[in-house]
């Protein structure tokens, strides 16, 4: 029985397209007196009415075993049962040929009938909104200016079941008896218990959400969809915390746990924001001409990503760095946004070329001849986030004049005069600047050495 | 005779036949008009894929050239720890307490019917973890004492606990993991890298490969070949011990100039072979010669670890002149700072069945993770110190994981401990290249069997390291047979769980 009734969604569709079909036709035959098209309106329109009849006694199967609101199934229903009167009607009148305006006026009805049907069907799974979005589907959280001091029902808990189990559990469908869009249906439970219980293992509704997925009894049904971890953990909190429906949030016991999935309901924090979109400055196209050159002197320019103005440079097969290559990587600094110029034929004179990269995030000088007068120039690249000075002379007391670098984010100091005895003074010069300056150790373990024996054979 | 002179005639007619007027009428009919709409179709542009695929940018006479990614990468290079024969991760970092208290008990049918396993048949029983785990650094991740220094590195690394892959065979399995396809014939991930970025470094190829443990492989060469994509952008394997590459010094009595005039003899012959044919392979063998001359003297020079400081040695444990993972991943960090983009490393013997000693839980494993423990451990914090990190990927794991029971090969449980390939849930890391450090993604169930939540695929781990390499996943492209492939066919999704 059951099984008959779960074909209903399978059947509805074929008078859909059938009798689409066959209107769309009949409709060219009208209007453009291609009478070649007639023969075949008999079977579609045929068809479809048989196709409509079994839908509807399928259909009468599945509203007996499922709750639904009985309002929205009449209305189904009847529009239903219409649509095959007068489909099986139009195919009467086809059959018997009959002329005139009657069989238009028909066939512009069922179309209507068909829309009406299959829209008032398609309320009842998907709930009333759907089509216009207002359904459960489209529900996004707001997030919540003040987690603490939203009401725990209605600002934090009623939103997720609104989204995820009123379609089912609401005015327009009843599963199980059970409504879950007031306080007074969610206390009132469904025809197998309670929702929520004083004693948090007899609530059902919270047992169901925490059976596995492939629990035939699991909440909500596998194919529909799922509560997020967070969304379980909440409504676990606020069942087994006594489900009360007036009391703020902070009126309510809270582990850190469901602190930290508390202060997820007000929105991503500005840390989150910034990595959602990493803003790139606008720039002009670098002059292609100078481009050119410091290709043919060697130097890979690539610009960051396709389409982008913006340049990423790097020196490691440079191998003309005469003072016009180096001019010319001064005439792109507006849109260079990284650079490697590593090894010995960067210098503290080169660095004046480098002075105007406004734009510039991250450069490396790993290996160069560089020392602490070449950070002054360094100094004035404010875009700046990661600076790798490794195997250079710089000096700890050189480091201070950074300090200007606001953006700086990471700063690499391994092979050079920086190490653990002077890295407490530099840390003090450079709040807030991750410092790297190496000398790792890996010790040397017993077990580095030795290898697990097999036991000898006896 | 006179049969001949029939065949000729009929031959000649036949050609005539080709040329005369109405023939030609016919192909216009079809051919030309085939031809209109062929181009009118090129400027309709009708599935969107030329001006998006890298492919458009693809310069078949400088295919190494370096290229711009889709979007501002966060990562340039991606060294590949593959661990062949796939590590247990229940002996690693999936801690499975239950897994313990059952151990010993029959696995309860739910979890083996219809299920088929490499060597396990009837009712194996369950195992607990054969290794003792705490948590570890201000993440607390869980970690087992087999990894003694990779523990100090809780804080740097994601784990991913809930992989997934459909392959329980070794050879299968690696393929899937690195060419996205558990068939022979797709280009490798290293290879779908350099052919969309280039290779930054001129004289050394963007995707090299090193092996160690006494094996290549199960899967072959063909786990850094280049499938479909022209030959250039295959994996080069250099030995770590002896010449790096083979035969690449010079023989007696040729000199460098000698060598060079003679390539540059080929190069000629080869262009014009390609006027001729127009077969971009020509083009492959011509870059490939040039860039072998170059490698002469640089591949050399970047694969000799005997000029590192004693300090680095002693953080690697690395002995110059052995095969062996540790100077591996010395060469890797070489690799990577020289500009190389990809970097695969393949330790071969993690294939732990329990069907000897040296293939068992408590003895072969343990000796394996002492062979890769330090040295794996000190290429991250070799690699933090040098600010590589921050724009390096370094990926660890197996081909697939191994089962929560006792293999019982033939239904004869084994004599020593050791586990079944395991397709449905297994661990790897992924650490730097704008990784999030010190997190775990994704559960199994309380015996490590299935995933229960943040289930990735070997797909989406394909699709990250393309993201965080600046790629579109679904956008880096190459027609072949037809059609558009790409590295993750019609599946991925980045994991944004572990993006920092």
């Amino acid at each position: 029985m059951d099984f008959i009734g779960r074909l209903h969604p399978l059947f509805v569709h074929l008078p859909i397209g059938f009798l689409v079909l066959g209107l769309l036709l009949y409709w060219w035959t009208e209007f453009t007196n291609d009478k070649r098209l007639i023969p075949a309106l008999k079977p579609i329109f045929l068809l479809g009415t048989i196709a409509a009849v079994v839908s509807i006694a399928t259909g009468f199967f599945l509203s007996w075993q499922d709750d639904y609101d009985e309002d929205s199934l009449n209305r189904h229903r009847n529009s239903g049962i219409a649509l095959a009167v007068l489909s099986l009607y139009f195919w009467f009148l086809i059959t018997k040929k009959v002329e005139g305006r009657r069989p238009l006026y028909l066939s512009f009805s069922v179309m209507l009938l068909l829309v009406l049907s299959g829209h008032y069907g398609a309320s009842l799974t998907h709930g009333s909104g759907f089509l216009f979005g207002s359904g459960p589907d489209a529900i996004r959280f707001k997030p919540l200016a003040n987690a603490q001091e939203a009401l725990a029902y209605k600002e934090v808990i009623d939103p997720i079941l609104q989204q995820k189990c009123v379609s089912c559990h609401g005015a327009d469908k009843q599963k199980g008896k059970l409504r879950l869009d007031s306080e007074a249906f969610i206390k009132k439970g469904g025809k197998n218990g309670n929702t929520v219980a004083k004693n948090a293992d007899e609530a059902l509704m919270l047992n169901r959400i925490l059976l596995p997925p492939d629990d035939e009894e699991h909440m909500p049904p596998k194919e529909k969809g799922q509560l997020t971890k967070d969304q379980v953990a909440l409504i676990d909190w606020w069942i087994r915390n006594g489900a009360n429906f007036q009391a703020k949030v902070k009126e309510i016991q809270q582990d850190d746990q469901i602190k930290k999935t508390l202060v997820k309901l007000e929105g991503p924090g500005e840390a989150d924001v910034e990595t959602v979109a990493e803003v790139l400055p606008e720039v002009d196209p670098a002059p292609a001409a100078m481009v050119a050159l410091l290709k043919k002197a060697g130097a890979v320019v690539v610009p960051v990503a396709a389409g982008s103005a913006l340049l990423t440079v790097n020196l490691i097969n440079l191998t003309d760095s005469t003072e016009q290559t180096w001019k010319a990587l001064a005439a792109i600094s507006e849109q260079v946004l990284e650079l490697k110029a590593e090894g010995a034929k960067v210098s503290n004179a080169t660095m004046s070329y480098l002075k105007d990269m406004k734009h510039l995030r991250r450069l490396s000088l790993v290996g160069s001849s560089i020392n602490d007068s070449a950070l002054t120039r360094i100094a004035a690249l404010t875009a700046l986030q990661s600076l790798n000075l490794r195997g250079t002379k710089v000096t700890g007391t050189g480091l201070a004049a950074l300090a200007p670098l606001k953006n700086l984010k990471a700063l690499y100091l391994f092979q050079t005069t920086v190490d653990s005895s002077n890295m407490a003074t530099v840390k003090t010069k450079l709040p807030g600047i991750q410092l790297e300056a190496g000398q790792y150790q890996v010790p040397i373990l017993y077990s580095d050495t030795t290898k697990v024996a097999p036991p000898k054979k006896p | 005779m006179k049969q001949t002179d029939k065949l000729f005639q009929e031959a000649r007619h036949r050609t005539l036949e080709y040329t005369t007027r109405r023939h030609f009428l016919k192909e216009c009919r079809t051919g030309i008009g085939m031809m209109a709409l062929g181009s009118f179709l090129q400027g309709c542009d009708l599935f969107g894929s030329k001006k998006d695929s890298a492919a458009a940018a693809f310069d078949v006479n400088n295919p190494l050239i370096p290229k711009a990614p889709h979007f501002p990468a966060k990562a340039k290079s991606v060294i590949f720890l593959h661990m062949a024969g796939a590590p247990s991760q229940l002996e690693l970092f999936d801690y499975k307490p239950v897994l313990q208290k059952m151990h010993g008990q029959d696995c309860p049918p739910s979890f083996i019917e219809g299920k088929k396993f490499a060597f396990i048949r009837g009712v194996p029983t369950l195992l607990g973890p054969q290794a003792k785990f705490a948590q570890y650094g201000q993440s607390g991740l869980w970690l087992s004492d087999n990894l003694p220094h990779f523990q100090t590195m809780a804080d740097d690394v994601s784990i991913l606990k809930a992989v997934n892959t459909d392959q329980f065979n070794h050879a299968p399995a690696q393929l899937l993991m690195h060419t996205g396809s558990a068939r022979l014939g797709r280009p490798s991930m290293g290879s779908w890298v350099t052919y969309g970025l280039g290779s930054e470094n001129s004289n050394l190829p963007g995707f090299m490969v090193l092996t160690s443990g006494g094996a290549n492989p199960d899967a072959g060469k063909s786990v850094w070949g280049s499938g479909f994509l022209p030959s250039v952008y295959q994996g080069i394997q250099c030995r770590s011990s002896g010449d790096p590459v083979l035969f690449i010094n010079d023989p007696k009595g040729m000199d460098r100039d000698l060598k060079k005039a003679s390539i540059d003899a080929i190069n000629k012959v080869n262009q014009s072979s390609y006027k001729e044919f127009g077969d971009p392979e020509t083009l492959s063998r011509i870059s490939q010669y040039e860039m072998a001359f170059k490698m002469q003297v640089t591949v050399p020079e970047v694969m000799d670890i005997s000029d590192e400081p004693q300090y680095i040695h002693d953080m690697y444990g690395t002995k110059p002149g052995k095969t062996a993972f540790a100077n591996n991943a010395l060469l890797a960090r070489k690799l990577v700072e020289k500009g190389v983009r990809f970097v695969q490393l393949f330790d071969w013997g993690w294939d732990m069945h329990g069907t000897g000693p040296d293939g068992s839980l408590d003895i072969g494993l343990i000796n394996k993770c002492r062979e890769v423990d330090k040295a794996m451990t000190a290429l991250l914090l070799d690699l933090k110190q040098r600010g590589l990190l921050e724009e390096t990927i370094v990926v660890w794991g197996g081909e697939f994981g191994r089962t929560p029971m006792q293999e019982n090969r033939d239904g004869k449980q084994n004599m020593w401990t050791g586990r079944d390939h395991h397709s449905d849930a297994f661990s790897m890391w992924i650490a730097g290249g704008g990784i999030k450090k010190g997190f775990s993604h994704g559960e199994t169930d309380e015996i490590g069997y299935n995933a229960v939540e943040g289930k990735v695929s070997v797909y989406d781990i394909q699709a990250t390291i393309l993201q965080q390499l600046g790629f579109d996943h679904e956008k880096l492209t190459y027609e072949f047979q037809g059609r558009q492939f790409r590295l993750t066919d019609v599946h991925g999704k980045q994991i944004r769980e572990i993006i920092a």
